[in-house]
């Protein structure tokens, strides 16, 4: 006797992502030996900058500021695949 | 994946949502360029598909619906129309049903004309050729009563048919057990013999025409086939056996303002009287009864012979309608002659006082005023209650 074995147990998101795309990463991260959590932190990590690039939103100087730390998440990651020059647009540079 | 990365990147998508950019669609684009991506439409594609589908639409209405329309959506069918006065100023007696296509009339279906004469149970089919001007067409005999439309409805085989066109033309002829045009067709100007064609089945085989001697004179004919010297008298006896007898009789005692049947269709169902009644010098025309300061009802009357009848009835009927329609329209020219497509001058005076009293109150009451005028010149007075003055 004892506790009934919980089958499917509730997954933590660590990110707001659309549930179908949340089962793709999964199944992507299940084929690689990775987490899910990890393959959007990589993503994140790789293209980020590049996306907020393209976000007219964001104004020149908030656009460094988020560059400069997506930098050191780079370097946190150290031996990520992609260097910043890879993941940046080449159409909207930093002038600061 | 270290936990520092992660917090930080938190952080950082906390921020950018601040600014207005949801944590959703900066992972979905980050994602995408990785290539994770909800399976979509592309545009392309789509686009594609909604052009191979209003393609296939247009297809579809070119090759159904259009069709569709044109037979069915045009089509108008209109029950008991009374009578009325119609194109070319022609009288449209009282119809069972009157089919329209494209606001003018194909077909109208009579079996009662009500007050109009009696059809003896025979059915009308009168079918106007749109493409012809002026206004002609064709009258077949149906068998059955109009029951829905049919365009390709054919006309009662081995019956009489008739051709009138409202420049005063007018065709007889018969129909053959495939209703195609046969026999000898006569053409009456009027109320005179112009001209006569020969069918056999459908195709045309001999012409002859009267010549301005008085001579009919043989045109063209297919070798084989004999033109009658005379179709006036001929016509009974080359279409008989494709006709009933009682039609035509039915038809020579319909009164109708343009189309003369007594005085057309009888030549040719009885032209022995007619010949006859020329040799004894007792004619219609020979009398002049237009010309008579009796009424024509009196005389006619007194001949014993029903062609005679037929005629100085009709022509006497003739002139009233004539009159009619100058009272409707309120315009002399119809009785005064200045108009030639509108026939010769009336001669008020040939018809009974009776009935010109009548005619007279009609225009007083209904205000005619260009009528009432024209009538006072010719010495009536504009409220009449005695005929002439």
């Amino acid at each position: 006797m004892g506790r009934p074995k919980v089958e499917n147990k509730k997954e933590t998101k660590s990110f707001r992502v659309d549930p179908r795309l949340w089962k793709l990463v999964q199944s992507e991260a299940h084929s690689n030996g990775k987490r899910t959590t990890d393959v959007i932190n990589e993503a994140l990590a790789r293209h980020l900058g590049g996306v907020i690039r393209g976000k007219i939103d964001v104004d020149n100087d908030k656009l460094v500021h988020f560059l400069n730390r997506l930098d050191g998440v780079t370097k946190e990651l150290g031996d990520m695949k992609g260097a910043m020059s890879e993941y940046e647009s080449k159409s909207r540079k930093r002038t600061t | 994946m270290n936990q520092r990365v992660e917090n930080e990147l938190r952080s950082i998508l906390n921020d950018l949502e601040k600014i207005g950019l949801l944590e959703n669609e900066l992972i979905s684009d980050c994602l995408k360029k990785d290539g994770i991506r909800i399976p979509s439409l592309n545009t392309r594609h789509l686009t594609v598909l909604l052009g191979l589908l209003f393609i296939g639409l247009g297809y579809y209405g070119f090759f159904n619906a259009g069709v569709l329309y044109t037979e069915e959506e045009k089509i108008l069918i209109t029950r008991d129309i009374p009578a009325s006065v119609g194109r070319d100023n022609t009288l449209y007696f009282p119809a069972q049903v009157q089919i329209e296509r494209d606001d003018r009339y194909v077909d109208r279906w009579h079996w009662d004309y009500g007050e109009y004469g009696d059809l003896n149970g025979f059915i009308h089919r009168f079918h106007c050729d749109r493409t012809v001007q002026p206004l002609t067409v064709t009258c077949y005999r149906q068998g059955e009563k109009f029951k829905s439309y049919n365009a390709a409805i054919k006309p009662l085989p081995r019956s009489l048919a008739f051709k009138w066109s409202a420049d005063k033309s007018m065709h007889y002829g018969v129909l053959d057990g495939e209703s195609r045009n046969h026999g000898l067709w006569v053409k009456f100007l009027e109320d005179k013999a112009i001209e006569a064609e020969l069918w056999n089945n459908g195709h045309q085989v001999g012409l002859t025409k009267l010549s301005d001697s008085g001579e009919w004179e043989i045109q063209v004919k297919v070798k084989g086939f004999n033109m009658p010297q005379d179709p006036v008298n001929a016509w009974h006896k080359v279409n008989d056996g494709f006709f009933d007898i009682e039609y035509a009789k039915t038809l020579m005692n319909l009164e109708h303002d343009t189309i003369l049947y007594a005085s057309t269709l009888g030549k040719l169902i009885f032209p022995h009287d007619q010949s006859e009644n020329s040799r004894n010098g007792n004619s219609l025309k020979a009398n002049n009864i237009s010309q008579s300061n009796q009424p024509a009802t009196v005389q006619v009357a007194l001949s014993s012979n029903p062609w005679i009848d037929w005629e100085g009835k009709f022509k006497e009927q003739k002139r009233k309608v004539v009159l009619l329609q100058a009272w409707y329209h309120d315009d002399p020219t119809y009785i005064d002659g200045s108009v030639p497509r509108r026939g010769p001058k009336i001669d008020i005076s040939s018809l009974s006082n009776e009935w010109v009293d009548v005619f007279l109150q009609n225009c007083y009451r209904d205000g005619r005023i260009r009528m009432l005028e024209y009538l006072k010149l010719h010495g009536y007075e504009p409220i009449a209650s005695n005929g002439k003055k």
